[in-house]
């Protein structure tokens, strides 16, 4: 008998190969900081530094040490978390990103969530509906998903919900004046765990409209996806029999159509997720929105690079991470993939 | 030739998508003419002018024209877009068919590399790339340029291990050709079909992406009439103005359109095996 190899071996793998890409994301970082630029001193004191400043810098950066030497100090830096600190602010840019990063969570999964669900169920009613009305309908949406530029999107938006019909507002995270207890830094739990309706309501509202503008493009990318895939299924043998069977049309949908048709959505997610957090300094520079991309722009425009390199260095190890998942979810719906 | 002719001109999707690269085209090439006044002259005594009969898409903040300025950023978009997606369709073509035609140490080698840059998403990777450059639009086209290639190489790469598995290409290794004539002649013949494919629809996301770098303020600089800088401009001035963001956003969305339409249309033609589907 063959024996199976379990999820943990499976999970332990995959962590594993985890490592390489982290150490080639650790030495790009390094090539961007250290040498793309042709003064990193330079660039981090800002034009008006002194020149004991910049010697001073050279010296702890051990700019003057081989290139493998330092790149030995900027990785033992990462290790401890140490990402440098901002030049605007003087504060750590470790602790600047996790005060901003639980905003930008929040905007993502929210994206995520809405772009997945509504992504599976507009593609699946767009295949079973194969050339109607719906159909037609859902394709020049999608077309137009995947054009836009999703800061003229939001832009219009803000003109049509918050300037001209005043349904929505206009940016931030919550309406002023309303305090919530920071338990996590999450507004929606927190106000949950508060009880805080109020809050909770506000956070929402203003949820709505740079989830929406975040998701349009990735929405439009799954349906078309899960329209194609589901078309695929639905002309399998086991369809066919299932139907023949007489199993009733929503369990054929749902049990043998969506769960075989799911897999390439779930492939795709993943690169969607790094999508989604490019998309998000956008979005969240358009609305106002506090979190890590917001952080980054202000940073770009104070020419303020260690905060930039921070975020990149976190985002390249959130993109891991989701890839991660969606391996480990892949295995789920998939059990072939195990054996592999 | 017939085929193709009935393939592009009676799809409406397809023809659609043609005439908004012929427009976009003409106009970039014929900017100078075409805009009725000069894109970067300010005139204070017109800002924010609505649209009107002598301005027809209305004026910005300074008072310059913002059909002249759309106009010639059309010029500005061909050339990154074809800037852009030139340069990464040439260095990952090469690298992929090194990749994939030599196989062992040179194709581990090479492929970690673009690992890599692939553990970044590609937006992130260029910010910070442009950041180190520092802001400017030639540097976000060199920066979209190295955080771009990888995609073709990876593409590439997969095409020629396909390829060169074939009888006819084994048949003249036995004859005792050199690889480089293999490749030249024989290979990449076989590949590009991906790479044209490819290219056609990352024309239209290379203009996004560079005006998105424009747009939080990394590429254009400012008076540059680069779309995604006039979109930036036009966001302090949302509430009385709007025309100052509609316009260059909707031209950096029909731009997008077209490519994605003429890409798909393109694909439908060269591979008919992925028709239908989608």
């Amino acid at each position: 008998m063959v024996r199976k190899p379990s999820v943990h071996a499976f999970l332990l793998k995959r962590i594993l190969l985890l490592i390489p890409s982290l150490i080639g994301v650790t030495v790009m970082v390094f090539v961007i900081s250290h040498v793309v630029p042709a003064d990193p001193v330079g660039i981090a004191l800002g034009p008006e530094a002194t020149q004991e400043q910049i010697n001073a810098m050279r010296e702890a950066w051990g700019l003057n040490k081989p290139l493998y030497v330092q790149y030995g100090i900027f990785l033992k830096n990462l290790v401890q978390g140490d990402l440098g600190y901002s030049l605007v602010s003087k504060r750590a840019v470790t602790e600047e990103l996790s005060y901003y990063f639980p905003a930008t969570f929040e905007l993502t999964t929210a994206s995520m969530i809405l772009s997945i669900i509504l992504g599976i169920f507009i593609g699946i009613v767009s295949a079973v509906y194969r050339n109607r009305l719906f159909d037609h309908l859902t394709r020049t949406y999608c077309l137009f998903g995947i054009s836009m530029p999703v800061f003229w999107l939001g832009l219009l938006l803000l003109l049509l919900f918050y300037v001209k019909l005043g349904w929505l507002p206009g940016g931030g995270r919550i309406a002023d004046g309303i305090q919530v207890e920071r338990l996590s830094g999450f507004l929606i739990l927190d106000s949950l765990l508060t009880g805080n309706w109020e809050a909770l309501g506000s956070a929402l509202l203003h949820l709505v409209l740079p989830a929406f503008c975040l998701s349009s493009s990735f929405l439009a990318t799954i349906s078309r996806i899960a329209r194609s895939s589901v078309l695929q299924v639905i002309r399998e043998d086991y369809v066919r029999t299932a139907r023949a069977k007489g199993v009733p049309e929503f369990l054929v949908m749902g049990k043998h159509v969506l769960r075989n048709s799911l897999l390439p959505v779930i492939t795709i997610s993943g690169i969607l997720y790094g999508q989604l957090l490019g998309g998000a300094v956008l979005t969240e520079t358009i609305f106002s929105w506090p979190g890590m991309g917001r952080y980054v722009v202000r940073s770009i425009l104070h020419l303020d690079f260690q905060p930039i390199l921070g975020f990149t260095v976190l985002v390249a190890v959130l993109y891991a991470l989701a890839n991660l998942a969606v391996d480990l979810l892949y295995s789920v719906v998939n059990p072939q993939v195990r054996l592999e | 030739m017939k085929r193709a002719v009935r393939h592009f001109v009676f799809n409406p999707l397809s023809l659609l998508g043609i005439l908004f690269l012929v427009i976009l085209v003409f106009t970039g090439v014929l900017a100078p003419v075409l805009a009725p006044y000069d894109p970067v002259e300010i005139s204070p005594d017109r800002r924010l002018t609505p649209p009107n009969s002598a301005n027809w898409l209305g004026t910005d903040e300074v008072g310059r024209d913002i059909l002249s300025r759309v106009i010639h950023g059309a010029r500005i978009s061909l050339q990154i877009g074809v800037t852009i997606v030139f340069f990464a369709a040439v260095i990952g073509l090469i690298i992929g068919l090194i990749s994939g035609y030599f196989g062992g140490v040179w194709d581990q080698t090479l492929m970690r590399f673009t690992d890599v840059f692939m553990s970044f998403p590609t937006l992130i990777l260029a910010i910070a790339m442009t950041a180190a450059l520092g802001p400017s639009l030639f540097n976000a086209v060199l920066a979209m340029i190295i955080v771009w290639w990888p995609i073709y190489a990876r593409l590439i790469r997969g095409e020629v291990l396909a390829v060169k598995e074939r009888e006819y290409i084994r048949a003249i290794k036995a004859l005792g050709a050199r690889p480089f004539k293999i490749i030249f002649f024989h290979v990449l013949p076989n590949t590009i079909d991906v790479v044209v494919i490819r290219a056609s629809i990352d024309f239209g996301n290379a203009v996004m992406f560079c005006a998105a770098l424009s747009f939080i303020g990394l590429g254009a600089q400012p008076p540059q009439p680069e779309w995604g800088a006039m979109v930036t401009t036009g966001r302090d001035y949302l509430r009385d103005a709007w025309w100052l963001v509609t316009f260059p956003g909707m031209a950096i969305f029909l731009t997008v359109m077209g490519f994605n339409l003429f890409g798909d249309s393109l694909r439908d033609f060269l591979d008919p095996k992925l028709r239908g589907e989608r």
